[in-house]
């Protein structure tokens, strides 16, 4: 079993994993929300084999 | 060609994506795969597996679909069809149906589980039973007595699926995922803060608090990482968990128009799907358990799986807790929303497939197919280790299988250059160029490597039933010939297409 008590070691693990995917969750929210294209847009090829 | 349907709105798009991804997974089988593979050193391999092979291999599958979606075909074997011209191509792509189909038969029943257990806890039965009669409650529901109440919510949960895929693509799972993800997450963000507020339930117990519950999986032993087994189950994890190998996201991609982005929004599932998975997961099931349990009990749990920890030891410890009966219903209607945005997925790829292929109406195909989840059910429900045996085959090996069947169909034969083109079109983020070496040749062998380790692990012990009751055998013997069926049924369907599709040029060559 692992150790019972938090170790350096484990606050590093948890805060480097909590961190990169708190930083790309972030990094995708504001890029699709800044996204130029507006949604819901007819796309001019549709039909188009 | 018939008009396909299209995502309404790139975030409808994107929870409808998470919302397959994100599923029993992220919040039971995550914790117990870190909690038993070395903690905090389990994130190496998990990590190494997310930027090699989940990660790439998502935009092969959103890329794949949304090509395959822009000449018609919604499902894998008509994708690969114009990708790799021979005739194997539907008949391997075939898999891209067939697996996400046997999945979603005992799946759609493990989702039933959670509402009924949503419908106890709110009831209060929960409330009345004593700590050791929550686990014969679990075998009694399943295998005993119990059946009929757990069959009635089955039922439910099957006409619930029915009633979202009936309104269609964008009306129908696009609004249950505009929905149902949020409240996920407002629900999973209440009781992460209730769970990490709580500290030493008992004050008799001190080591027992939340923070050594996240010790028990944080903490590293670097020793693990020198076993091939922790590689295995991290890269089976994040398969698992992103959906990937199911032809599912190409299905849904197929629903984006052609000039769509797919790097982004790819990304934005896959942070989403990890959010709940590290940060929500991570935070609430082993760390309340141990809060309550200390160390020794949850290290067992553990060892008997996800199912033990999700459907016994969670709906107990949250009846120690002060409004028990409030958070253990909020806990089991977090993973309800969490399977049924995963199961309507996983029965699109075959929807989808009979739509495209058979000419049948969306409500004739959605009939149809619930039809036979529905009777296919009924076997795993009644017959012992008819599960298991799916699962493995299914939701195991095949999904590895076929995700490497799917790089090396749109990487190798559709060339390098082609797919990489075709993933950057309409992207909204740059991809490094390093990523085109990771998917042509890194993703590849990767997948490879996870084959034939996992067919050298469990393959053979699996095929020649070892350890399996004599009791069972009989019904993983059926559930091997229902897999059989369905394959076959599918080939059956694909050459009865291309006589109706002959049919109907020689019609309209003979009209003119």
């Amino acid at each position: 079993m692992i150790g019972i008590h938090m170790t350096g070691a484990g606050w590093v693990f948890l805060s480097v994993a909590w961190t990169i995917i708190l930083v790309s969750t972030v990094f995708c929210v504001v890029r699709v929300m800044g996204a130029k294209r507006p949604e819901a847009l007819p796309d001019e090829n549709d039909g188009e084999e | 060609m018939r008009g396909r349907e299209h995502w309404a709105t790139r975030i409808g798009l994107i929870l409808a994506m998470a919302g397959n991804a994100i599923g029993f997974g992220n919040f039971l089988r995550f914790p117990v795969q870190a909690a038993s593979n070395g903690g905090g050193a389990f994130m190496i391999p998990y990590f190494c597996a997310l930027l090699l092979l989940g990660i790439p291999l998502m935009w092969v599958e959103w890329a794949l679909g949304r090509y395959g979606g822009s000449k018609g075909h919604g499902t894998t074997p008509g994708m690969f069809e114009l990708i790799w011209r021979s005739r194997a191509a539907k008949y391997v792509g075939l898999l891209g149906v067939a697996l996400p189909l046997l999945v979603v038969i005992y799946y759609v029943y493990i989702e039933s589980w959670t509402l009924a257990y949503c419908y106890f806890s709110a009831d209060g039965t929960f409330a009345r039973l004593q700590p050791q009669e929550f686990g014969p409650f679990f075998a009694g529901l399943l295998g005993g007595n119990g059946y009929w109440p757990v069959y009635l919510f089955f039922v439910v949960t099957v006409l619930l699926n029915l009633a979202v895929m009936w309104r269609g693509v964008s009306r129908g799972i696009e609004a249950l995922a505009r929905i149902a993800l949020p409240a996920l997450f407002v629900l999973a963000t209440f009781l992460v803060v209730r769970v990490l507020t709580l500290g030493a339930p008992d004050s008799s117990h001190a080591d027992r608090n939340v923070l050594n519950g996240m010790a028990f999986l944080w903490n590293p032993d670097f020793s693990k990482l020198s076993e091939m087994g922790i590689w295995l189950a991290a890269a089976g994890q994040v398969f698992f968990t992103l959906s990937l190998g199911f032809g599912v996201i190409a299905c849904y991609a197929s629903y984006l128009r052609k000039n769509d982005d797919v790097v982004l929004s790819g990304l934005s599932t896959a942070t989403t799907n990890e959010f709940a998975e590290v940060i929500f997961g991570g935070s609430l099931a082993i760390p309340l358990a141990f809060a309550f349990l200390g160390g020794a009990a949850v290290g067992a749990i553990a060892k008997q799986g996800a199912f033990t920890l999700g459907f016994v030891t969670m709906p107990m410890v949250f009846q120690k807790l002060p409004l028990g009966q409030l958070l253990s219903t909020l806990w089991f209607v977090l993973l309800f929303f969490a399977g049924i945005t995963s199961s309507v997925a996983l029965a699109q790829a075959a929807v989808a497939f009979v739509e495209d292929e058979l000419g049948w109406s969306r409500q004739k195909a959605v009939s149809a197919i619930w039809g036979v989840i529905f009777l296919g059910a009924n076997l795993i429900i009644f017959g012992s280790g008819v599960l298991e045996e799916i699962d493995f085959w299914a939701g195991t090996i095949g999904i590895v299988v076929f995700g490497l069947v799917e790089v090396i169909v749109f990487v190798w034969i559709f060339g390098p250059r082609n797919a990489w083109a075709e993933i950057n079109r309409g992207a909204d983020i740059r991809l490094p160029r390093i990523v085109y070496y990771v998917l042509t040749y890194i993703t590849p062998v990767y997948l490879s490597v996870l084959v034939v380790a996992w067919i050298a692990q469990d393959g053979w012990k699996v095929l020649l039933m070892d350890g399996v009751p004599p009791e069972q055998r009989v019904w993983r013997w059926i559930a091997r010939a229902v897999i059989a069926l369905v394959l076959v049924s599918l080939v059956l369907l694909i050459r009865a297409s291309r006589h109706l599709k002959e049919d109907d040029v020689r019609g309209q060559g003979e009209s003119l």
